[in-house]
């Protein structure tokens, strides 16, 4: 597969790549999903821009776009509040000339729904993002859904990892926000506040494409944004992230007549040309878990459209 | 049967917008009918048709810009 971002297969090594502070509690740093952001990242023209990440991590972020990309400010906040003091060290240790320009907002903040968040939020050039886009296994009407699907967990699926918050949401939670339907209620739940606390701002997010680019860009342009590819790559399925989600999707559709019209994006191979729909992907790991799958990583910048 | 709580479809083309009253049916009580809002793209008839019997709990009413 291919588009005019530039498709291509990653390594998981970069023997180029700053070193951070990487516990457990934090989703890793070297991870192929934060490589592709990155590269979403220096196309986005953050020359002296005034940056938010919402979902901070370990700072990695934060350390590249002062570093590389040569914002004026950079501002963050995350729901684990450990990972603020985290993000500050590693900043202080892989860019200390760039310290200064690093303001987070402490505490546990939930998408940006503090007043230091919102406030920082106002003064923000461009917000930045990667949040999670498959709803928690263990929430409740998700779990009614899927098995109205006939769709299994599979074993294991239910056990939270350490940096299991940066894989799922609560979908339940989210579930005011249409796109919900699809995984991205977290996401569009924060296009929603920026809108209204930062009309201005751009966003720049970046996205699993499991269920195609076409929803996703279908759920920035329903929320006011103008959808871009500025990034994409192919990357390997984490082992340890449930896929049953996508399949229950796939499921719910059965006998509906527009059982043709959506399939998620799975790949069997790194080239990302062959292509699997999750119930395909699903029965594979049913079989061997440790079978690699595939699928496209990509950056999304959003341009705010002007009010109808 | 009266229609109570309105799921708001807006902004989803027909697939999400299947996929999020199939999902909204699950464990609602069948006594009531769920008010849909679907967005302008969308087709009610075949979103209808593709509910089935379910089709009977629900009420479609499309959003139209003023």
């Amino acid at each position: 597969m291919g588009d005019d971002a530039g498709t291509e297969m990653i390594s998981d090594t970069d023997s180029n790549a700053p070193k951070p502070e990487a516990p457990e509690y934090a989703f890793d740093p070297r991870d192929p999903w934060t490589q592709t952001f990155q590269k979403g990242l220096e196309r986005a023209n953050l020359q002296g821009k005034a940056v938010y990440e919402v979902g901070i991590g370990t700072g990695i972020n934060a350390a590249f776009v002062l570093r590389f990309c040569g914002a004026a400010a950079f501002y963050g906040s995350d729901l684990d509040p450990r990972l603020i003091a985290l993000a500050e060290r590693n900043l202080i240790s892989l860019s200390p000339e760039h310290a200064e320009l690093f303001q987070p907002v402490k505490g546990a903040v939930s998408l940006i729904d503090t007043d230091e968040a919102r406030e920082k939020i106002a003064k923000t050039d461009v917000v930045i993002a990667c949040l999670p886009q498959v709803g928690d296994p263990n929430d409740e009407r998700f779990a009614a859904f899927r098995e109205e699907q006939s769709v299994s967990l599979p074993a294991g699926a239910e056990e939270e990892a350490h940096d299991h918050i940066a894989h799922y949401y609560p979908w339940t939670m989210f579930d005011e926000y249409p796109f919900n339907s699809v995984g991205l209620g977290l996401n569009e739940a924060l296009l929603r506040r920026i809108r209204e606390h930062a009309p201005r701002a751009q966003v720049v997010m970046n996205f699993g494409a499991r269920i195609g680019t076409e929803l996703i860009f279908e759920m920035f342009r329903a929320n006011g944004y103008e959808p871009e590819k500025i990034a994409t790559q192919i990357v390997r399925q984490d082992i340890g992230t449930d896929i049953s989600f996508f399949a229950a999707l796939e499921g719910a559709l059965q006998g509906t007549g527009f059982e043709k019209e959506f399939k998620c994006f799975f790949f069997a191979d790194p080239e990302g040309k062959t292509r699997l729909s999750a119930h395909e992907a699903q029965r594979l790991v049913d079989k061997d878990p440790d079978t690699p799958l595939y699928h496209e990583v990509c950056v999304v910048r959003g341009t705010p459209m002007p009010a109808a | 049967m009266h229609v109570a709580q309105t799921l708001d479809c807006s902004g989803l083309s027909n697939v999400p917008a299947i996929l999020r009253i199939k999902q909204a049916l699950v464990g609602w009580n069948d006594d009531v009918r769920m008010g849909v809002l679907l967005g302008e793209g969308c087709d009610v008839e075949r979103i209808t048709g593709s509910l089935g019997a379910a089709s009977s709990r629900v009420q479609l009413v499309t959003a139209t810009k003023q």
